[in-house]
């Protein structure tokens, strides 16, 4: 028993140390090679279809947001931007972009800069929205993740009410 | 009659064939097994890219091993190591309602469904109690003959 034990110990050490090795070197030595340790951040994670990145830090969102350079741009349901919502942002439900959008579209140019958000680090409606307006030619579509508990947590000014 | 040695003989070349084969497409795209490993949501991001990198030699070398029959103690311990990981992964994911691709052979990221999460499962499962007997039966091997 000690004996087997001992070989299963010995041969697994190795074959894993040989792997390692053998996968970090072949790795390097290729044309497509992935860094040892990936940026597997939500910020990285999210680029649009031609590779731009689209998270935008809330320093940013809040410069844009001073100069009135960008409109934000809720994704959560209606009931949630009614309780309260960045101040002046417009609502387009992901859930119900179709319903929304031709509206909140008349009021937005292509060329101008569109700040979605949502609520959580892992909320995913701010990101699918920004990804739908892109592709549909707004070329300026950023997403502040987690924005609506990074709002208020910095004391960011709010509205509440309907549009 | 069939002897227990072709048994075994059949299991080292069938799951050591299945551990080659899964290798290849990873060997191929390391980025894209990266991705699949990193919608598992269960390794730490920062050894998402090693655990990509280091896996398909593992299972490669482990495949080698169980056709050739050398190193069976070490090779069929990581054998099951490796199927209950994997087992273990995709139950864990059938539980939490996480849809994903299994990863297991193919790394296109076609999205799956949560009946075909459910065949993955069985398969390793299938999969698993070979190895399992398998181990066994080198443990047998191993103490009549110590070497």
């Amino acid at each position: 028993m000690k004996l087997f034990a001992y070989q299963i110990l010995r041969q697994s050490v190795i074959l894993i140390l040989l792997s390692a090795v053998i996968g970090i070197s072949a790795n390097a030595l290729r044309s497509d090679r992935v860094p040892l340790i990936g940026n597997w951040s939500p910020e990285a994670q999210l680029v649009s279809a031609d590779g731009k990145k689209m998270a935008i830090s809330l320093e940013d969102a809040k410069t844009l947001f001073n100069t009135q350079k960008a409109v934000f741009l809720d994704a959560r349901s209606p009931e949630d931007y009614t309780a309260g919502h960045i101040q002046g942002a417009k609502n387009i439900p992901w859930l119900e972009f179709a319903k929304y959008f031709d509206q909140a579209a008349s009021e937005i140019s292509p060329d101008q800069v569109l700040i979605a958000y949502c609520d959580g680090e892992t909320c995913h409606l701010s990101k699918e929205l920004a990804k739908a307006l892109t592709e549909m030619g707004f070329q300026n579509a950023r997403v502040l993740i987690n924005g609506w508990s990074l709002w208020i947590q910095n004391g960011l000014p709010i509205q509440k009410g309907l549009r | 009659m069939i002897t227990k040695k072709q048994i075994i003989l059949v299991l080292r070349i069938i799951l050591g064939g299945i551990f080659v084969y899964a290798s290849i497409d990873k060997f191929l795209h390391p980025a894209a097994f990266a991705e699949m490993i990193y919608n598992y949501q269960i390794l730490p991001d920062v050894l998402i890219n090693l655990s990509a990198l280091i896996l398909p030699w593992l299972e490669l070398f482990i495949g080698v091993c169980l056709i050739a029959g050398k190193w069976m103690p070490g090779a069929a311990f990581l054998l099951n190591v490796l199927l209950l990981i994997f087992f273990a992964a995709l139950l864990f994911n059938l539980y939490r309602g996480i849809n994903i691709n299994c990863g297991c052979f193919s790394t296109s990221a076609t999205p799956s469904e949560a009946d075909s999460m459910l065949t993955d499962v069985v398969r390793d499962a299938v999969f698993l109690a070979m190895a399992i007997y398998l181990f066994i039966e080198v443990y047998i091997e191993n103490h009549r003959r110590p070497e």
